[in-house]
Formats: structure tokens, sequence, C-alpha cells
């Protein structure tokens, strides 16, 4: 493989530049380097391990590792813990962990794929009505849905429905007023359904002032489990979501070049934006369903890790994945302990500790 | 010692356009336009701003519909889906999208996406085409620097890159000069005909630069207000009389000393 040439013959050569390589080297790709990957799982299991091991009971990290090892299969490892201590693991910690590790690779993933197809780096999760949506749902069920006899847990089935009601209304409206093409009509329309929909939400909650303590603490968020069914209830969901957002990492970048171009390319930029948008927000629907509004997570875990590793968006979905799933179980840990026994709702930690390392990220980057 | 990096395009294919047109809404901007591009040529598509020579080039790549059909060889675009049209023109857009922080490398890889499986990643084969590409370029030492960081000459080839690495046989240029000056301008047209010449490429290029037109191009297409005003060799399209009313400029046509085509402008004094 020769590609050297003299250059007093090659148009666009400076003269006196020397000839180049006689082997012309592969370009790296901008596929996730394995050492971030490898800093992410890292990330991950760090962050499980505080998560369970800490709370207002603090259990041995050996013996919480050795408890989790012995559930391998073909590995039997003593733990130590009481049968106490192993049902506070298996039954309150760990569900809870797995809950908040789902949530935040979710929004954190959707984040970046909404940030992807609209080319618009402040689009969020709840950016198309999603969170506006569950709003209304969830105010519904604490306003008139106390009576009880329900057979399920109404409030996440009402928030996950409100969600979904939301981009729908989102995206009909869109697509009434000016096509599926044009991004800036979506988002736009998102803007008036959130409004809508706030406004319902709001009118309900005022009428109903017994709920509003109730309402404002969902708002908030919130990552209160009864063992594993809020895990069961949206891990489908959020395992499909988060597939399909990935397979379509690399569709992400050639979206980046803008719709004209990408279509010269090869792609359908709007086929694509619908498929993404689509996954992205049922799996925040279902986050949102059991974990309320929890802000941020889908602006700066993404938005972070682009400014570390300077990727595209095959580096940043994977990552997003593995850090927004870290920083959220962190922040559910830092919820129920500061105030221990008291909560402090997630959400308000995710932005008092997020927007703060955010900015220092943000200048640190753009000093350089 | 010569380059002897081969680019493989699927081998040369002329255009053929015929009652090509385009609507924005109830605004026809191309105008059942018909042109054809031997195997191998380069045919300039020129006229005023508005024309509808960039309409015309985003129509052959699906990116604005349109009606009537545009032959590559005997495919005919419009009936294609957008990824098997990339297999056969690629474009180098005027004012391309250049996403901040994306390399060098990756933004020319964009380049094999419609080779590559709806919701694959690239292989090793892919690499090495835009590595023998960049090579080819002279860009090679720039692969890993960030795209927006590139002078106005070295982005033009960056993105010239991307478009060759599609590996198609046809290349749609729109108006690929006009953010560099004129050394800069003669390095990237030269740079195109090499390539028409080594990979046997079929070029239409939108050009505002009529005495660069001139030189480079085989035949010009004189587009104006979205239909063909005139077409032919240079020196049959470009009178003064025809730039006059169709651009609104007054000009000298002068023969330059070796026999080439030079439009100057003129400005008369009352």
């Amino acid at each position: 493989m020769t590609a050297t040439a003299p250059g007093a013959t090659r148009p666009g050569r400076g003269p006196g530049t020397p000839p180049g390589p006689a082997a012309p080297p592969v370009t790296a790709s901008s596929r996730a380097h394995p050492l971030w990957l490898l800093a992410g799982v890292a990330a991950v299991l760090v962050a499980a391990l505080a998560g369970v091991a800490l709370g207002p009971v603090d259990l041995p990290i050996g013996g919480v590792t050795m408890s989790a090892l012995d559930r391998l299969p073909f590995i039997d490892a003593p733990s130590g813990l009481s049968a106490r201590d192993t049902a506070i693991v298996w039954e309150l910690r760990v569900p809870r962990v797995v809950l908040g590790g789902l949530v935040g690779a979710m929004l954190a993933t959707a984040g970046a794929g909404y940030q992807g197809v609209f080319r618009n780096p402040l689009a969020d999760p709840y950016l198309l009505g999603v969170a506006a949506g569950a709003g209304v749902g969830a105010t519904l069920v604490f306003a008139y849905g106390a009576g009880g006899g329900w057979i399920i847990d109404p409030l996440p089935l009402a928030a996950f429905t409100g969600a979904l009601a939301g981009v729908a209304a989102t995206y009909l409206l869109s697509r009434s007023v000016g096509g599926q093409r044009d991004t800036v009509s979506l988002i736009l329309a998102g803007v008036a359904v959130t409004a809508f929909f706030t406004a319902v939400q709001t009118f309900v909650q005022q009428r109903e002032a017994d709920s509003l303590r109730r309402v404002y603490a969902w708002l908030l968020g919130r990552l209160a489990t009864t063992g594993w069914s809020e895990v069961r209830l949206i891990l489908p969901y959020v395992a499909v979501a988060v597939a399909v957002l990935l397979v379509h990492r690399r569709l992400l970048d050639v979206l980046s070049v803008g719709d004209r171009e990408a279509v010269a390319l090869g792609v359908s930029a709007s086929r694509v934006r619908l498929v993404v948008v689509i996954a992205a927000s049922l799996g925040t629907a279902a986050a949102v369903a059991v974990s309320g509004l929890i802000g941020f997570v889908g602006i700066i875990v993404p938005h972070t890790v682009r400014l570390l590793t300077g990727g595209g968006y095959r580096a940043i979905l994977p990552l997003s994945l593995l850090f927004g799933a870290a920083f959220l179980i962190l922040a559910d840990l830092l919820s129920r302990t500061v105030l221990s026994p008291a909560e402090v709702p997630i959400g308000v930690v995710t932005a008092f500790l997020g927007a703060p390392f955010f900015a220092w990220i943000l200048r640190h980057r753009r000093l350089q | 010692m010569t380059a002897t990096v081969q680019l493989h395009t699927g081998g040369p294919a002329p255009v053929h356009v015929r009652d090509l047109t385009v609507r924005y809404g109830t605004h026809t901007v191309v105008d059942r336009v018909a042109l054809a591009v031997p195997a191998g040529g380069w045919t300039a598509l020129i006229g005023p701003n508005g024309a509808g020579k960039t309409s015309l080039l985003h129509a052959l790549t699906g990116a604005v519909p349109c009606t009537g059909s545009a032959l590559v060889g005997d495919d005919d675009l419009t009936a294609l889906s957008s990824r098997q049209r990339a297999r056969r023109v690629a474009l180098v857009p005027q004012r391309p999208v250049i996403p901040e922080t994306m390399p060098v490398g990756d933004y020319v890889l964009l380049g094999r996406t419609a080779h590559l499986p709806y919701l694959g990643l690239e292989g090793r084969a892919d690499r090495q085409i835009v590595a023998d590409t960049l090579a080819r370029l002279d860009l090679g030492s720039l692969a890993a620097r960030a795209v927006s960081t590139l002078s106005g000459g070295e982005q033009q080839r960056v993105v010239l890159a991307r478009a060759l690495v599609q590996h198609t046989p046809v290349l749609l240029l729109d108006e690929p000069t006009s953010a560099l000056d004129i050394g800069h301008r003669q390095q990237v047209l030269e740079l195109v005909d090499t390539l028409r010449r080594d990979c046997r490429l079929t070029v239409l290029a939108a050009m505002h630069d009529l005495t660069l037109a001139a030189q480079y191009a085989d035949d010009l297409v004189l587009l104006d207000h979205g239909r063909v005003a005139a077409t032919g060799a240079p020196r049959d399209v470009l009178t003064s009389a025809r730039v006059a009313s169709h651009f609104g400029a007054d000009v000298h046509v002068l023969t330059t000393p070796d026999g080439g085509l030079a439009l100057v402008p003129a400005r008369r004094r009352t």
C-alpha cells in the first residue's frame, strides 16, 4: 500500500512538505475508548457497592460483596451477614440501587439521543411533553385516586400513561402544523403541550390543596421502592429503549452534519429521528413513572461525557449509560443519608451536585 | 513514484437528467431541467444567485423532493432509496455543517455510511479506505485534528475526501471554491480534475466563478429562474450579452494568452 507522491506534482501540498509515510496509518475510530468504558463500569460498581452498604444501618463492604458473589452460579461465598442484614441488602438496598441505575442510565441515554436527533445541546428527556404529561397523571392520582381499592399501585401507571399522552400530543400537533421534516415545529409543539398540561396540573393541584405537598415531592423526584416490583415494572421498557438508542449511535453521528447532508450520505434523517424519539420517550416515560421528575441527569451526563472524551455519539451513548447509572445511584445515596431518616428529593441532589460539577468541567474544558 | 492509491467508483457513468422539477410549495425553483454529463466529463452549472443550482443538486441527492428523472448509467436516482443514491452520487455541499470537535478521520468516515449495514459499524476495510483517501489528499497528518480547527482550504479537502470515500461514479460539487482565496481555488479545482481523470469520475459542479467554470468544465449549463437558458461549450455559452441579460453584469469576455477564456468585470464611467 503505497500512497506517496512527489510534492511538486500534487495540488494542495505546499512546497517543502516532506513526503508522506509509505503506508498510510489506519485512523483511530471514535468508538468509546476502552479505558473510558472501564472507568464507567468501575464507577457503576463502586456506586452500587456504596449504595448497598451505606444507609441507616451501615453494612460491611466486604460482607456485601461476598453476599453478591454468593448469588452468582457456582460460587459459594459465605458473607458473614446476619439474616436481617441479608434481607436489608436484597429486599431494600439492592432493588433501590438497581432502580437508580436503570433510571439514571435511561435518562442519560435518552438525553443524549434527544440532543443528537435535534442537534440541540439543550434538549433533555422531558423536552417533548413527557414531564408535563406524567405530572398531570400523577397529580390526578394524588388528588382523586387516594381512596384505595386499587389492585396495583395507580401512580406509576398514571404517570406512564400521562407521559406517553404528552409525547403523542406533541407529535400529532407538530405533524399537523409543520410536517415531520421540521424539528423546530416539533420542539415548539412540545412547548405548547407542556404549557397546556402544566396548566391542567396546576389547576387540579390548586383545587385539591391536600395533595399539594405530595405532588410537589413527586415532581422533585424520588426513588422509593417496595421490593423488586418497580424494577420489574420498568426493566422491559428501559432495556428495549436503551438497546434501540445504542444501536443508533453511529447514525446519530451521521445526523450531526444536518438532515440534507445525512440524506446525501444515505441516511433518512427523519426516520432515524422518529425511531430515536419514540425509544427515548418510551424509556423516559417508564423512568418517570417510578421516579418522578429527576431533572438535570439527561443534560449534564451526556455533556460531561462529551467534554471529557471529546467523542461523537458512538462514544457518548454507551458512556452516558454507565455514568448516568453511577451518578443517579450516588445521588440517591446522598438523598437518603444526608438528612436521615428524612429524604431529600433526589432532583434537589442531582441539581445541587450536578450543576457546580458541570460548571467546573465546562470552565476547565473551555479554558484549555 | 506516483500516487497509486486507487479509489473505486464502480466505473464511469454518464448522467442524464430529464424534465427535473423541484417545487417548494407553489414556488417552482427547478423547472423541467434537462442536462447530460458524459461519463468522465465535467459539466458546470452556472447561473445567478437563486437560479436553482443548489436545489437541482439537492434533488439529485434526494434531500429535496422532485419529479422527472435523473439517470446515472441505467439507474434512475428518483426511484432509488437514499442509501442506494448515496452509492451513485456524492455531494460536496457549499456550506458543509461541521460538527464541533469531530476529528477529520471520523468526519471522512461518515462518507462510508451507505456501504455499511444500516445499524452496523465500520470495519477495518472502511478505515483503510479513509486512511488511503486522506493520504491521497495530503490530509494524513491531520486525521486526528478537529475539522473545525482547520483552515478553509484544508476543510474543503476534508469534505471532498468524505465524498470520495462514498466511492460513487458521480461527484456533485456545490460552489466548491466559494470560501477560498484564489490560490486555494485553483488547488481544489486542480485536485478535483486530477481525481476525475485518475478515478474516472463524472463531475457536475455548480460554480459561480465564470472564468474558473470556463477553464475547468467541458460544458456549461446556464440556469436562470430554474430553467436551462443555454448549454454548450464555454465559449458558446459565455457571451457578454448573455452574462448581461442573466447576471445583470457588465463584463469583457477576453481570450487569455494560452487561448482560454476570461471574464473581467467592466466598469463604465459616465
